[in-house]
């Protein structure tokens, strides 16, 4: 990390205030920990565990884990709840974009700041500065797929298979907008809902459409299952899935051989990294919690860690960790980070693939600052 | 007091007050964002359990499209009030509105169905509004859902926080005292019988389809409220708010807290919402215990908490009193004005089932007063005749004139309108009702003011009142007085039968069906029931009647008529049949009778 990036980091994180020993932060961790975005909850989770456990000596911290499920009116209770006995220092906040949507409103009124992983958008595009994202946005992960497709696999007749859900369809957005700036042919789209369990037949309409790339916007469970489906079928294309397929517990529901070709983009891919610092935190985190850790983890962890160390450094507030995370630099273990005035803090991604020899992706092209909005 | 007050008031009983009194007792002074959010919520839930108590507890509809008009109201709500910057005043009416319209259309295929059917027919509308929800991305914001939809303003006031949760709960009263009053009405009394048994239903001459059509509306537009609420509550609206899981809740709130009731939905939304809060500290486990308290409710309280409360309170306290018989009901026969014209007339009626000939040509006449009596061997068509003179078969040739209307094909209420009712070869009643309710259930629509009035009468305990003390009269004219308040369920085959002959008579009928009255009655009950129908006809009602005892029906009818193979082979009097060589010869075989002839 260079060393004019430390001081600047420090500098922005001294704005909040003066050092204080014996801080108390509060912090509610409020992600889904039932129903179908339960993995990544449980990652959003971990990550936030893991990164109060490592918290700086001086910071006490005061949390509570309250399950959102998937609805907007639970995220609400859930944060009112939160909010009942203390005003927190700063809220964890669910990675479904709607309970984010839902979200936005009260932490406006009760001025804390909602740290996420969120890949949903629009969560920052309402002008709400109490927002702020740590796992790069659709923007930023969805140019890095669509780039490595058309520039390292020189692809350009593209099906594209997304999920009826707001991940799916943001994402599909994104995608279709930067294949058509990539000069590349989405040739066939097709919409499945998270229900449908046999993908037999989108597989069978992307095959007809004769396409030469196949690229995959689904949550977990549909990744794995088309993922199997291609293999078993001899689809014979290569597959650039969404972040999904970068993590382990997705992998693991697919032999090593089903995944040769396939690649994910995502945020980070711990497992995939070298740098010491990144490893002991993998380390760490396989003893806590005994699973292997995901890029939302990670970007948990580094969000967590940032309010941690604004709070270290003097921030007492919810205003005063907001000015400190909008204003501020913070070099995590994933990348580092920064506002874009949005609330967008993340604007790195990488593309890893799977050889079919293990379970263990390798990083294949890193993209930094990838849509300019860093 | 003006009359829609009186209305209400008359549903206002001691318990009732004291327990909403206690709800804003606790809730009025809440401060706390936590618990007022919570108790909206749960408001929210209550309101949707209660309108789904229209339809499912009271009709007995299996709808499973209620969560998806919920869906529909909140998608209403949001549109008017990011589009139009409507506020309160119009997003809920426009909510309730739009609801209830795409019920009304729905209504037209879905209604028709029964059991199953009806309840797949309702969630393919559901998951017909979930893609477009999803789909539609313009309108609707796709996936994402629409997002800034502002607290409930009512004519630029705010109702946020507290003043929202007691809105809330304001439309909680005023749309559960409207479910308390139809359910403890006359119409509600026919609910009863439309979900229990609805054969019953058309013996009481209750206008089931109506009543299922006005239910599954008025369950549609409450959804659709709640839904607008629950939009302006949380301030997004997504597909989630189409999902089967609102669905799964509405089911829950109202079996858990009681079918049919207000309290029971309003408890069920309290338990619905509370209780996953109560058990947060469980984390993972939290919704195995959920499921787990949901299941044990079911399994040792199947009525859901209020229907078992209100069971061990009918073991525990006495029942009410049998209310003074008013004999104001005047005599079976009604149109007592001298005439000729016959009360039924059958001309060339045939009906076929696939291959099977049940009834053919057969043309007949029943005149007022006049005692007709119908035999025939086993499948020579006597109950499908019945069946197409009341209505619930419509003949496939020729036409039915009751008292000089042609009726032919008419739904079974209006027949009964007509002055026609019915008992059936195997006994309908309602087994948990009381005996003088089974009865007092056939008066709806026949009070002065017809259908619509005991409608537009709902609540007005003046009108049950009178139903019962009619039914009384009619019970007491028929020695049933001694079980009147005793279910009808309970009592044995035969006294069974004379209550399905009490309701009958209840419908102030010129034409009464009887279906094998005799059945499983002894000698001595025969000739008392004998006594009475011959009492009745000197008070110019007339009769059909259905039995196999050819010893009671012979010696009581006026005129008797033999069907076989869907024929009328005989008709004249008990003396002319009982000697006819056609019908011998058809009860015991064509070669039996000619060698006893030689």
């Amino acid at each position: 990390m260079p060393s004019s990036r430390i001081l600047a980091t420090i500098a922005a994180l001294l704005v909040a205030g003066s050092a204080h020993a014996d801080t108390t932060a509060t912090i509610p961790v409020l992600v889904p920990l039932t129903g179908f975005l339960a993995l990544e909850g449980a990652s959003q989770r971990n990550g936030a565990l893991l990164a109060f456990r490592a918290a700086a000596a001086s910071v006490t911290v005061r949390h509570e884990v309250i399950d959102t499920a998937t609805s907007p009116e639970a995220a609400l209770n859930a944060f009112a709840r939160a909010r009942r006995q203390e005003a927190p220092t700063a809220v964890v906040a669910p990675m479904l974009g709607t309970q984010m949507l839902a979200l936005l409103p009260a932490a406006l009124e009760a001025r804390v700041p909602l740290i996420t992983v969120s890949g949903t958008a629009e969560i920052t595009e309402r002008g709400n500065p109490w927002v702020f994202r740590f796992f790069p946005g659709d923007a930023v992960v969805k140019t890095a797929q669509a780039r490595y497709v058309v520039e390292d696999l020189g692809r350009r007749r593209v099906a594209l298979v997304y999920q009826t859900t707001a991940y799916g369809q943001s994402g599909h957005r994104h995608l279709v907008d930067v294949f058509a700036r990539l000069g590349a042919a989405v040739v066939v789209e097709e919409g499945l809902a998270p229900a449908v369990k046999d993908m037999a037949p989108v597989l069978t309409k992307v095959r007809a459409a004769r396409p030469d790339v196949l690229v995959l916007q689904l949550h977990a469970e549909a990744s794995a299952r088309l993922v199997r489906q291609a293999a078993a079928l001899g689809l014979g294309l290569p597959i650039v899935a969404g972040s999904a397929m970068h993590q382990p517990a997705t992998v693991a529901l697919l032999e090593p051989a089903e995944l040769a070709g396939v690649c994910a983009e995502s945020g980070a891919s711990p497992i995939s990294e070298d740098a010491p610092a990144v490893r002991r935190w993998v380390a760490d985190y396989r003893a806590a919690f005994q699973v292997e850790p995901d890029a939302f983890a990670l970007a948990q962890y580094d969000g967590v860690a940032m309010v941690l160390a604004a709070v270290a450094a003097g921030a007492r507030d919810g205003e005063a960790v907001r000015r400190a995370l909008a204003a501020g630099r913070y070099e995590g273990l994933a990348m580092t980070y920064r506002s874009d005035g949005a609330g967008n803090m993340a604007h790195d991604a990488v593309i890893v693939c799977y050889d079919g020899r293990d379970r263990t992706p390798r990083v294949a092209r890193r993209y930094v600052n990838a849509a300019g909005t860093g | 007091m003006t009359r829609p007050l009186l209305w209400f008031a008359e549903g206002i009983r001691l318990p009732l007050l004291f327990a909403a009194g206690a709800l804003a007792a606790f809730m009025l002074p809440l401060e706390a964002s936590y618990p007022v959010r919570l108790l909206t919520q749960v408001g929210v839930y209550a309101l949707l359990g209660i309108g789904y108590q229209f339809v499912f507890g009271l009709a007995g509809a299996f709808s499973l499209a209620q969560g998806a008009f919920f869906g529909v109201g909140a998608y209403v709500a949001a549109l008017a009030a990011l589009q139009w910057d409507w506020t309160g005043e119009l997003t809920l009416p426009a909510a309730v509105l739009v609801a209830t319209a795409m019920a009304a259309l729905a209504a037209a295929p879905v209604l028709r169905l029964r059991t199953h059917y009806f309840a797949l027919a309702t969630l393919g509308i559901a998951q017909v509004l979930f893609v477009l929800a999803v789909g539609w991305i313009d309108l609707t914001g796709g996936a994402n859902g629409l997002a800034g939809i502002g607290e409930l303003m009512l004519w630029d006031q705010r109702l946020d926080g507290r003043d929202g949760m007691v809105f809330v709960w304001i439309l909680v009263a005023v749309v559960g005292l409207l479910l308390y009053q139809v359910r403890r009405s006359l119409v509600g009394l026919a609910f009863d019988l439309v979900r229990t048994d609805p054969f019953a239903a058309i013996a009481a001459g209750a206008p089931a389809a109506r009543l299922r059509f006005a239910a599954f509306l008025a369950s549609a537009g409450i959804a659709g409220l709640a839904g607008a609420l629950q939009v302006h509550s949380i301030g997004v609206v997504s597909p989630e708010v189409l999902d089967f899981d609102i669905m799964i809740r509405c089911l829950v709130v109202v079996v858990v807290g009681g079918v049919a009731r207000t309290s029971g939905a309003i408890l069920g939304a309290f338990v619905v919402v509370l209780v996953p809060e109560w058990l947060h500290a469980l984390e993972g486990y939290r919704l195995l215990v959920f499921g787990a308290v949901l299941l044990a409710t079911i399994l040792f309280a199947p009525e859901g908490i209020i229907g078992t409360a209100e069971r061990l309170r009918r073991r525990w306290l006495p029942g009410p009193a049998l209310p003074r018989p008013l004999a104001t009901l005047r005599a079976p026969g009604r149109s007592l004005l001298a005439t000729t014209r016959p009360v039924l007339s059958l001309e060339r009626v045939a009906k076929g089932f696939g291959g099977v000939v049940a009834l053919e040509g057969v043309t007949l006449k029943v005149a007022r007063g006049e005692i007709f009596g119908l035999i025939g061997p086993n499948g020579s068509g006597k109950t499908t005749l019945v069946d197409v003179v009341t209505g619930m078969t419509a003949p496939d040739e020729g036409r039915v004139v009751v008292s000089g209307e042609d009726l032919t094909g008419r739904p079974p209420s209006v027949i009964s309108r007509h002055g026609v009712a019915r008992t059936f070869q195997t006994v309908h009643l309602h087994p948990d009702m009381t005996v003088l309710d089974n009865v007092a259930a056939a008066r709806l629509g026949d009070l002065p003011g017809g259908p619509l009035g005991t409608l537009l009468a709902i609540g007005t305990e003046r009108r049950l009142r009178r139903a019962r003390g009619e039914a009384a009269a009619i019970l007491e004219a028929l020695d049933l007085a001694a079980v009147a308040m005793r279910p009808g369920g309970t009592l044995a085959p035969a006294l069974q039968r004379r209550v399905e002959l009490a309701r009958a008579l209840a419908r102030n009928p010129e034409l009464v069906l009887l279906d094998e009255p005799a059945a499983g009655l002894s000698e001595p009950e025969q000739a008392h029931l004998a006594e009475r129908l011959r009492a009745l006809k000197t008070r110019g009602l007339a009769m059909i009647i259905v039995d196999h005892n050819l010893g009671f029906l012979l010696g009581l009818a006026d005129r008797v008529a033999c069907l076989d193979q869907g024929r009328l082979i005989a008709i004249g009097t008990p003396e002319q049949v009982r000697n006819d060589p056609d019908v011998v010869s058809a009860y015991i075989g064509g070669g039996i009778a000619a060698r006893a002839a030689s």
